[in-house]
């Protein structure tokens, strides 16, 4: 057993174990969570997902092992930097996030609760007794028009087809393809 | 770079007495918005200043920052709850208003791009008999929002005409019956419109939208008609003949057509002559729309498709030539992309627009009924389910009841995917106030409702046309063009005064 894995802790030797080996042409770098925090960590390994392929692990409450590679047309030499850019911002986005958290719900209660006091809907559902006897009997013959019509109109149809709708696009290229070979 | 953009090197913040905020940053300027809708755009070294807490109150910086919200202990509450509430009110209106019923799948066309899964114009088993138009219009009118947009979708709906007329008036009745405001568009490629039916339609005050892509070579190459023949002069000779219907008589106005174009690979290099042909016929606005990689398009998206990038591009170039026509006086034409956003940015006011919204639209907001009487949260996703995967169904109509469809799985399962505080990026994004996912879109790209927004095509789309949109801003010139746009813009359909109320609707019949 070599000094090195017997100086390793088992914390940390347990997902080293998992690990998968990262790309030939990636990276991989450990974070400090206590400097950075795991919040801006996984947002910033989020975002660095339009230019790499990201894998994390560790324990999430003292470090996130980060492995990187890049996807095409990305330089590996520079996901590093872009991470760091992308975690400090995260650090800032972070910490307004969470430090003015009470305000935004604050400001989303009030808002609530002026929707609240406008009048509400209208009670909805019309159903068909709250039609008066000339509507439904308007409605009665309306059915049964339509009805007449379609039967017209499927009657027409086995005899007739003036706009040229009823073959399939199919076989119009069939007639094409066959016009255009003779 | 990072999508989000990353803090100036070297930078020392203190978040001490920082309200809530989200940046971005532009270079040599940087924007701050924050939940309530509210921004600023600052110079780089006044948001160093900014951040490092160096802006004495003496400083007219102070006050600017003070009175948008962004220093927290100077922060007045009901005014930005007010504020807040003006711009997400559709979070607080129960039920959704839009409701997009397919009368049948049938199409005469067949588009290359077709999101809409449709069949052959033979598949008559594809249309919605009455029995389900009734149940559907039942089910619409047993959900709770007060306003009511029912809009015909196909296929070709026209195919399935006396459907159309049934539901129109049916929903009319029922509407005026339960004291409903009811709104009837009708989606259609024109190539089977009559006078007839127009007249009808104007009776009725349905609104009609159509599809054109461009000029005659790119529109046919799009959406090519079935069995041959040119499909884009119909669309032109009904938009002219309904747009000159309506200037010769006034009480027509309201029923200006609208056409949607959707953007291919082929449609690209040609904005300048897409916008041209959109003014010649006297629209008012065109609405550059990506391509989305639903349905058919995404079977043969390596044809027709882009990235991201591509589209992003194409709408700057776009929307410069726009502006460029109405700067010179050339033309008064506007994009309704920039609309939307503008109404969200500029007036802090929701445009009612399902796509860019949250939680999404999908349920809360809108519905689609299939011909054969099943729900679903959107038309995208319906059309995900022609594709064999019946994920996004919510219900049926005649079986179950809109306290099931809301409390469907799949239902919360897509509001809770769209949220955008609880998105990794989105919640730190500078656009979250105005932003929206898509759980559909996503599903299909990333197979995961909330999808994976670092690598998204959506938020890449998204986050673009904003950038856009906020360096215009700045431009002193753009920013009266907009400020007009505002002004004239009809975008806010769902509470918009001069669409007649049912009583005109009834008096013009």
């Amino acid at each position: 057993m070599s000094p090195k894995k017997k100086s390793r802790p088992a914390a940390s030797r347990k997902p080293a174990a998992k690990k998968k080996a990262a790309p030939s042409s990636g990276l991989v770098f450990t974070l400090d969570l206590k400097k950075s925090g795991l919040e801006p960590a996984l947002g910033a390994a989020y975002l660095m997902m339009d230019r790499a392929w990201v894998a994390l692990e560790g324990d999430k409450v003292k470090t996130l092992i980060v492995a990187l590679a890049p996807k095409p047309g990305v330089k590996a030499a520079d996901l590093r930097a872009d991470f760091e850019a992308e975690l400090a911002s995260q650090r800032l986005r972070w910490a307004v996030a969470k430090a003015n958290r009470g305000v935004r719900e604050f400001v989303a209660e009030n808002a609530v609760a002026l929707a609240q006091q406008k009048p509400a809907a209208p009670a909805a559902e019309a159903a068909p007794e709250q039609l008066t006897d000339e509507q439904r009997s308007e409605i009665e013959r309306l059915i049964a028009e339509v009805e007449s019509e379609i039967k017209d109109m499927n009657a027409k149809k086995a005899v007739a087809d003036p706009k040229g709708v009823s073959p399939s696009w199919e076989a119009q290229q069939e007639t094409q393809k066959g016009g255009a070979k003779e | 770079m990072s999508r989000l953009t990353s803090l100036p090197a070297g930078l020392k913040a203190d978040p001490k007495g920082l309200g809530p905020f989200n940046f971005r940053d532009f270079g040599a300027w940087v924007l701050l918005t924050n939940d309530w809708g509210r921004w600023l755009m600052l110079d780089k070294p006044d948001f160093e200043r900014f951040l490092s807490g160096r802006v004495p109150e003496s400083d007219p910086l102070h006050a600017e920052l003070a009175s948008r919200g962004f220093l927290s202990g100077r922060l007045d509450f009901p005014d930005l709850a007010a504020s807040y509430l003006k711009q997400t009110g559709f979070r607080h209106i129960p039920g959704p208003s839009l409701h997009m019923m397919v009368v049948t799948l049938r199409c005469n066309q067949k588009c290359q791009y077709c999101h809409s899964s449709v069949v052959d114009p033979s598949r008559t088993d594809t249309d919605m008999d009455l029995e389900t138009a009734k149940k559907t219009v039942d089910f619409i009118f047993s959900t709770p929002n007060p306003s009511i947009c029912i809009e015909f979708q196909g296929g070709e709906p026209l195919l399935n005409w006396p459907v159309v007329k049934f539901v129109v008036k049916y929903a009319r009745a029922k509407a005026k019956a339960a004291n409903r405001r009811l709104i009837l568009a009708l989606v259609n490629n024109f190539t089977l419109m009559t006078d007839d039916k127009l007249a009808f339609l104007e009776e009725n005050a349905v609104s009609i939208c159509t599809s054109l892509d461009g000029p005659a070579d790119l529109h046919n190459k799009n959406r090519p008609f079935l069995g041959g023949g040119e499909a884009q002069p119909k669309v032109v000779s009904w938009l002219s003949k309904i747009m000159d219907r309506a200037k010769a008589d006034p009480s027509k106005r309201h029923y200006l057509p609208s056409a949607l174009m959707t953007t291919t690979r082929f449609s690209l290099p040609r904005g300048r002559e897409i916008v041209d042909l959109y003014a010649s016929l006297g629209m008012d606005q065109i609405f550059l729309r990506p391509l989305s990689p639903i349905g058919y398009a995404k079977r043969v998206w390596h044809e027709i498709g882009y990235d991201a990038a591509d589209f992003v591009r194409f709408y700057e170039d776009t929307l410069d030539y726009i502006l460029e026509l109405n700067a010179t006086g050339k033309g008064t034409i506007m994009e309704r992309n920039a609309l939307i956003l503008l109404t969200k940015i500029v007036k802090g006011e929701d445009p009612g627009f399902m796509d860019l919204r949250w939680p999404a639209g999908a349920v809360l907001g809108c519905l689609a009924y299939n011909y054969d009487g099943r729900i679903f949260v959107s038309d995208e996703g319906r059309m995900v389910d022609h594709q064999g995967d019946p994920l996004f169904q919510v219900g049926v109509v005649g079986r179950d009841s809109w306290h099931e469809v809301l409390d469907h799985p799949t239902a919360r399962a897509c509001a809770a995917a769209s949220n955008l505080e609880t998105q990794p990026m989105c919640g730190q994004c500078a656009y979250k106030p105005w932003c929206g996912a898509e759980p559909v879109f996503h599903y299909e790209m990333q197979r995961s409702v909330a999808g994976q927004m670092p690598t998204s095509p959506w938020c890449f789309t998204h986050m673009g046309i904003f950038d856009a949109l906020m360096k215009r801003l700045r431009d002193p010139q753009a920013r009266r063009i907009f400020d007009a746009w505002l002004v004239r813009d009809q975008c806010k359909w769902q509470e918009n005064d001069i669409i007649p109320s049912d009583d005109a609707v009834e008096a013009a019949s």
